[in-house]
Order: structure tokens, then sequence, then C-alpha cells
């Protein structure tokens, strides 16, 4: 080759990486047509359809939108779903939105795997060599098994696949330049995604970050022979708790707070036998070392070409030429992720690992092939760039780097299924021909446009009913959205979509399904402070077309056709309040709101140990048929009063008094209660929880209030509210600081989930008229936090800039 | 003293008869591979402690090791594309790994 065409030819090959990335970046923008969506999932991606909406039902408050309203911080989404808010606004396209941020992430996440492996080898190596190997290291990572083996996962539920290499990146370059730029980005990255930061993503979190700290430093000590700084990272480390304290602070109260979900799954050794090692017991014989060896594609054609890139890597070992330590440092971590990514290594290997389970909190990688699978293949794709560099080193002429192209070229042939998009829109499981990516119908959004609208007291049950807390759209296309509920988080509703949403009474609803026992049914909805029921009569979302999942073993009990599901609403006697197409919305007559006065209490005894809070203890048995009726533990019953304990049912009073709800938020209700002659108890269709509090307010809330709603015949009067006016902040935000409490120990759990208070004359003080307000005390941490996190933002921000005047006045880089 | 002088002597003998010992082991490997059906520590680990031994006492040098590595590799994908993952497959997985595990030790003691 002559020198100058040497010379253009080196040019052209800067361009080859942006080249590659552009073409990732439009990847699925192909394997779509436009308007397709694939929004499902076991967590979904509803927040990618309407951020905003999303971040107002979901995003602000700790209390989950569906079911019965269990209390869990959510607020680790809030500085994302801001971001997500304001790309909407322009681009003004779920379908460009979801796209857009996929692309994103196959480019950043190649761009960010070649920067780093560039950074290794840039200054030893011939450009050509580093940018061969840097490419390899690219193209394998991208297109790697734990991305296309799983894509739904890897490029629509998470963020692992760029944000891991990109996070490593911008350490890397502060470990190397010392430079305070690099961590001022690599902290705006943590916030703007900060629900990869948080302890719902712990198992990614903490399979990746402790041992990309670890290998930094080391390569700070061992590589670069410098100091590592100490006092910088640890300064960092407390701007970053600052940064994400608004959803760090109320994760941290639910995992120190006894009993609660976290905390039993991080301390519970039963927990920790049962989940974790257990667990991992079952899933073990899934992993095969010998294809985290080999990483093979999914067609197996191209079974052959899997030997390149382990040929590769043992080859560059072999035939290793420089001195330098990076690569054994490398090899060191891929040695280590592969054990843990493998855990099957001899028996003393699988004891080790069993006996991992039983540090605090290691149960979380119990599905210890999915959670490592992205740091192994993060080693991996750095080993294997090393090692390339180390193969044309040691080659003569051109032959090392015509071997790396051929290698570049067997990972993208392995590849082909995932960019020829035939791993983008699968056929559903258990359904007939059914596929995952969307065009919404119109015609459902006017649905939910309609259940927003709908009076914020009552909830909604959803037919046909799922195995889990799942819900089925069907597209305008042949496909159709199997996830969270879009009525919970989409329209604000609290919807009981599936078998887990409606704990703790899943197998009484079914028992009393299969027994058509309709009077019993209402009695439950009641309970549940069912209103609604929104019953989709298509039968292209049941019927034959999903014979199978989700609906396999509610079918056992409920009806198996859509004809049969109209029927079974018919005999529950709900009246047809909406109707367009396909989507009919059902209301209930006799219905309790979620804050009433009970008449009467009925105990039982725990005496059946039934998985769910022993529910079918008091209910398949009683036939009363009274509305306001309250169901507690016979355990309770001297916190009431000692009398009772010698009754199974208690009139309570006579004459109740009369309620004024209004609703600030999902956290904070403000009940005015008028009319008190006596103890009485205060029943709160909630989840219940220890953080919910009721304070008596001295006001008192006026009864001719604008209440649009009235309930138990005028008995309870409401101001109709959905989270469209619900206000994190109403003026009178601390105003419960100081206010008297009803005493915890009369915090009682009633109608088997539900929150009850029974409020004595001394609490309020022998008034016949006062203000409860219903709190929910954990949401103060967010508020808290969120003051924090701001006051670090902003400090954040100045010293960017303070450093980029300071600097460019001086003449200096950032 | 002592010591060192077992070790100068073991190693004269080690050093004459490698290739010998080399054979042996590899034909342990290999009869651990295909003759002998389940997996066993004791073998496993025997033959190891055996190799990392031999190999610190000749001071054999890593890239020895990663030469192993490769053939068990290709042994590895041969089987794999005969018998998928197979019992065996998964055996020379294991032995590459340990032998991976090895070299990565020999690398930073070099």
């Amino acid at each position: 080759m002559k020198p100058m065409n040497r010379l253009k030819f080196s040019s052209l090959v800067r361009f080859v990486p942006i080249l590659f990335a552009i073409a990732l970046f439009v990847l699925p923008f192909v394997w779509y047509r436009h308007g397709e969506i694939d929004l499902g999932g076991d967590f979904s991606r509803l927040y990618l359809y309407a951020p905003w909406r999303y971040l107002q039902i979901f995003g602000l408050y700790s209390i989950v939108p569906e079911g019965i309203g269990r209390v869990t911080p959510n607020q680790y989404y809030l500085p994302y779903l801001l971001f997500l808010a304001g790309i909407n606004q322009i681009l003004r396209s779920p379908y460009l939105l979801i796209h857009v941020f996929s692309g994103l992430k196959l480019a950043v996440g190649f761009l960010a795997m070649y920067a780093i492996v560039r950074n290794f080898v840039g200054k030893r190596a011939h450009h050509l060599i580093a940018e061969l190997s840097a490419l390899l290291a690219g193209i394998f990572y991208i297109f790697s098994p734990s991305v296309i083996g799983n894509m739904n996962n890897s490029l629509l539920s998470h963020d692992q696949v760029f944000l891991n290499p990109l996070m490593f990146y911008l350490m890397l370059r502060f470990i190397q330049s010392k430079k305070w730029v690099f961590v001022a980005v690599a902290f705006c990255v943590t916030l703007l995604f900060s629900g990869n930061f948080s302890w719902f993503s712990a198992p990614p979190m903490f399979a990746f970050y402790p041992i990309a700290i670890v290998f930094l430093m080391l390569y700070a000590v061992i590589v670069l022979k410098s100091k590592i700084p100490y006092k910088k990272i640890g300064f960092g480390l407390v701007l970053f708790l600052g940064l994400h304290l608004f959803h760090l602070l109320p994760e941290a109260k639910s995992l120190l707070t006894q009993g609660s979900y976290t905390n039993v799954r991080f301390f519970d050794r039963q927990t920790i036998v049962q989940e974790g090692v257990q667990y991992f017991i079952a899933v073990l014989s899934l992993s095969k070392a010998s294809l985290n060896f080999l990483f093979p594609s999914t067609i197996s054609f191209f079974a052959p070409l899997v030997i390149l890139v382990p040929l590769t890597m043992i080859l560059g070992v072999c035939l290793r030429k420089t001195k330098h330590a990076d690569l054994p440092l490398v090899m060191s971590f891929f040695v280590l992720t592969f054990f843990l990514v493998t855990a099957n290594i001899t028996h003393i290997g699988v004891e080790f690992y069993k006996r991992l389970f039983y540090i605090p909190g290691f149960s979380m990688f119990r599905n210890f092939i999915g959670q490592w699978q992205f740091v192994y293949n993060f080693f991996a794709a750095l080993f294997l760039g090393l090692a390339a560099e180390q193969l044309m080193l040691r080659t003569k002429k051109y032959y090392g780097m015509y071997f790396i192209s051929i290698v570049l070229l067997g990972v993208i042939v392995n590849a082909t299924p995932f960019i020829s998009g035939n791993l983008a829109n699968p056929v559903r499981w258990g359904s007939k021909g059914v596929r995952t990516a969307i065009i919404m119908d119109p015609a459902y959004l006017r649905v939910l446009d309609y259940i927003h609208a709908l009076p914020s007291d009552g909830k909604i049950l959803t037919l046909p009913f799922t195995d889990w807390g799942a819900q089925v759209v069907h597209g305008l296309n042949n496909a159709a959205y199997v996830g969270p509920s879009t009525i919970s988080y989409l329209a604000g509703k609290p919807d009981f979509s599936g078998y887990q949403m409606i704990a703790p009474f899943p197998e009484i609803f079914f028992r009393l399904s299969r027994e058509k026992n309709y009077a019993a049914l209402r009695r439950l909805f009641r309970l549940l402070n069912i209103r609604y029921i929104y019953h989709n009569s298509a039968h292209n979302i049941y019927d034959d077309i999903f014979p199978q999942f989700p609906y396999t073993y509610a079918r056992l009990s409920l009806p198996d056709t859509q004809d049969g599901m109209t029927e079974l609403v018919q005999k529950l006697g709900a009246k047809k309040i909406f109707s367009l197409k396909s989507y009919n919305i059902y209301e209930l007559s006799d219905f309790l709101p979620i804050v009433y006065v009970p008449t009467s209490v009925v105990f039982y005894q725990n005496s059946i140990n039934d998985w769910y809070g022993q529910t079918a203890s008091f209910f398949i048995n009683d036939t009363s048929v009274q509305l306001r009726q309250v169901y507690a533990d016979q355990k309770d019953c001297g916190v009431l009063d000692q009398r009772l304990c010698e009754t199974n049912i208690h009139v309570l009073q006579k004459t109740t008094p009369k309620l004024t709800i209004i609703r600030i938020n999902p956290t904070r209700y403000k009940i005015g209660v008028s009319g008190i002659t006596g103890p009485f108890l205060l029943a709160f269709l909630q989840g219940y929880d220890k953080a919910w509090t009721a304070y008596i307010s001295d006001q008192t809330q006026d009864g001719s209030g604008p209440y649009d709603q009235s309930y138990l015949e005028g008995d309870v009067k409401e101001k109709s509210a959905s989270y469209a006016t619900d206000t994190l902040f109403d003026t009178h935000f601390f105003s419960t600081r100081g206010l008297k409490a009803v005493a915890s120990s009369r915090h009682i759990l009633v109608n088997g989930y539900a929150n009850g208070w029974y409020i004595t004359n001394q609490d309020i003080d022998g008034r016949d008229a006062v203000t409860i307000i219903l709190e929910m005390r954990d949401q103060k941490y967010f508020v808290i936090g969120l003051t924090v996190s701001f006051a670090c933002a902003l400090f954040l921000t100045v010293s960017i800039l303070f450093s980029i005047i300071r600097n460019r006045l001086s003449g200096k880089d950032i | 003293m002592i010591i060192q002088r077992y070790v100068l002597q073991a190693r004269k003998y080690l050093l004459a008869n490698n290739n010998a010992i080399m054979s042996l082991l590899s034909s342990m490997v290999l009869v651990d591979i295909f003759i002998i059906p389940r997996m066993s520590d004791v073998r496993t680990y025997g033959i190891l402690f055996l190799y990392a031994i031999d190999t610190w006492v000749i001071g054999r040098k890593s890239k020895t090791t990663f030469i192993g590595c490769l053939a068990l590799l290709l042994l590895m994908y041969v089987l794999y594309l005969l018998t998928g993952t197979s019992e065996q497959t998964e055996k020379v997985a294991v032995w590459l790994f340990l032998l991976l595990l090895i070299g990565v030790v020999q690398i930073w003691n070099e």
C-alpha cells in the first residue's frame, strides 16, 4: 500500500466506529413498523408511553397505584421521568421516544466499550491495531448473548447495556486524568438514570459497580502506578449519596423497618434459605460453563463460529508480548466474573457459592445467571479487545489484522437474528400467533381518559382476570401488551387485574367464582373498595387466542369464555356506564368508600392457616349482609373494648359520625368527622402499614364544602379527586407536626388487609367534631431527601460552571 | 536449607522427566473427561494440585498453561459441535476454567 493511500485509509478507519454507532442507533427503527411499541413485561415500560402521567401517578408517592395500594418507595425514577417527559414534549410520539432510547442504548453502549479499549491500547499499539481491537470489543459487547439472547430486558427494560460501560469509561478517565469534570458528568448520568442506582435495581448495580471500582483502583495502583485519590473519592461518595437521597432515604427507611418486604429479604435467615439458596439450587442446572466460554448464537447454523471469540482470547494470552499489567488484571476479573456467572464449577465451588448467600443482601443474586451476565460480558469484551491487540502485535504483517477482521465478521454474522429484527417482535408465549409490539388502539385511549375522569374513590376490577398482576391490551395490529395494569399506571385508578393484585383474597375470589356465590363476591368487592368493573369483551385477548398464559390458573375458576365473563358481570348486578367497541365499564351500586365508620365489627379467629393472611377464616362462612361491617382479628378485640372479646359480632354504634373526605394525594387524606357521640372505629381501605398515621386536628372541616359525591345514605361525602388534582405539597404540608396522633396500639388490621383506628373520647378531647388527617409518614422521608438532593444538584451545577469559567480564564482544560 | 535442598532435587528430577509428567497429568485429565462418568472434586483438585506443585517447582511459564488452555478449548469446541452441552463438554469447560485460573496466578507471579 502506498504511503498516501495508507494515510487515507487510516483517516477513514476513524469514521468506522461512528458509522457503526449510527447503524446501531437506526436498528430499532428498522425492526418495528411505524407506531409499533413493545411496552410489556413484568415491570413494563408504560413510563415511556406517557412519562408525565406515570410520574404523577407512580413516581412521586410511596404508594403502589394498583391493587390495595401497598406502601413502597417508588421515587427512584423521578429525574428520569422528568427527562423523558421533556423529550416527549419535543418528539410527541411514544414510538419515537421508545426507539430513540433503544437506539441510544445500543450506540452509547458500543461507543463506551470501544472508547475503554481504545483508551487501554491506544498509546502503545499502532492506531489500526488499536482501532480494530476496540471495534471488536465494542461490537462483541453489543452483540453478546446477554444482549441479543434476551433483548426484551436488555434493551427495553433496563439500562445496563450502556450504563455499565459508560460509567466505567467516565471513572477510568477520572482515575487517569484526576479531572473533576468526569466525575461531574458521571454524577449527572447517575441522577438522570437514578432508577438504576436505587434499591429497585440493587442486583445489577451491586453486581457491576463494586467490581468495577475495585478494578479501577487496582488499575490505578498496578498499571498507572499512581495513588488512589481517597479524599476525592470520599467527597464524591458523599455527593453521590446526597444527589440520590430523594430515593435512598425512603428506601433506607423501608430496609430498616422490621418486617418490611426488603428488610425480610435482606436479614431474615429463613427467607435467605428459602428464597436465596433454594432458588439458587433450583436454577443451578441451567448454568453451563461451556456456553459461557463459547458465546453461541441463537441459530444453530452458526455454531461452528463459536470458536472465534474464545480462540482469540486464549491465542492473545499465549502470544502476549507486552509487559503491561492491564491484560493480567482484566483476565483476573474475567475469571472472577466467569465463576460468578457460572457457579457450577466443581462441588467445592458450588458449596462456596451457597455460603455467599448468607451474607446479608447477597440473596439478591439468587438468579445469578441473569444478574452477573452483563458484568461478565463487560469483562469478556475487555479481555477480547486486549487479547486481540496482543495477537495483532505478535503476528507478522497484516495476518493478525486479517484474523481479527474475520473474528469481527463472525461476531456480526452470529448476531444476524438480532440485526435482522427476528428477535425484536416475537410471538407471545402461550398465545396463538399474537406478537408483542402493539399499535395502540385510539379507542382504548378514550377508555383510559374516561376512567381517569371517574371519581377518585372506588377501585376497579379488570376482566378477564389474569394469573399474576397483569392486564392484556390488544393493539390495532395482531399484537398485545401483557404487563402491569394500564388502568392503574396510565389512568391513575387502582385496579385489581390479576391474582397477586387481589391479595389477600385471590383464593377466596376464585372459590366464590367457582361456587357462583355472587352475593359473597359483591361483599368481597365492597371490602376491597371496588366500585367499577372494566371488561374488555374482545375475543382476541382471551378465549382461544390466549389459551394459556396469562390465564392458565384463573381459567380454572373464572368463566372460560368472554361470553361467560359478560354473564358474570350481569349476575353481579353491575350497571353499564360506558361502552366503546369491546370496552365496557360497569358500576356496582353498593360500594364502601375508602374511609368509613363501621356500624359493627366481626371478630374472627386465625384458625385456618392459609397463605394470604387467614382471610378465609372470617370471610367464607360469614352470612351476615350488613353493609358497614368490618372484620378484625380476635386478638385485637382488647384494643377496642375488653368486653367485646366475649362476642363474635359486636354492634359498635347505632348512630355513626358523618364524614367528609378530601383527598390531597395518595399519601394524605383530610377527614372531617362530625356528630361524634362516643368512641368509634375509622376504617381506611388502603393496604395496612404502620407508616399510616391518624392525626387529630383542632380544625373542623365544613360539611357543606365542595363535596360532589355522597355515599352510605349521605353519611360520607367526598370531594371528587384524581391523580390530576393531587398535590404533592399542599399548603399545610407540615401541618401534622405537633398534632396528636392516635396511639399506634389502636391502629389495627381490618378486613384482612386495611387500616383501622379505634378513636376514643380521649383522642378527640370529648369534642363532637374534629378533622382527622390520615398521613403516610414515610412520604416525608422523600420530601426531606428531595430537598437535600436538590441542594446537591445545585452545588454540582455551580461547581461545574465555576470550574469551566475558572479554567477558561486561566486557559486550561476543565 | 533442608527444604531448599529437597526442592532442588525435586526440581532436577521433575525437569528431567517433564515430558513424562506432563503426559501423565494430561492422560489423567483425559481419563477424567472421557472415561470416568461423574465429576469428583478429589480427583479434579488432586490433579490440579499436582500440576500446580510441578509448575511451582520447575518454574514453568504461564504460556505452557495457556497452551494447555488452548488444547482444552479446541477439545471443548469439538465436543460442543458433536454433543452440545453434554457432561463431557461441561467437564472440559470446568478444566479449562481451572487451568485459566492457574495461568492467571502464574502471570501475576511472573
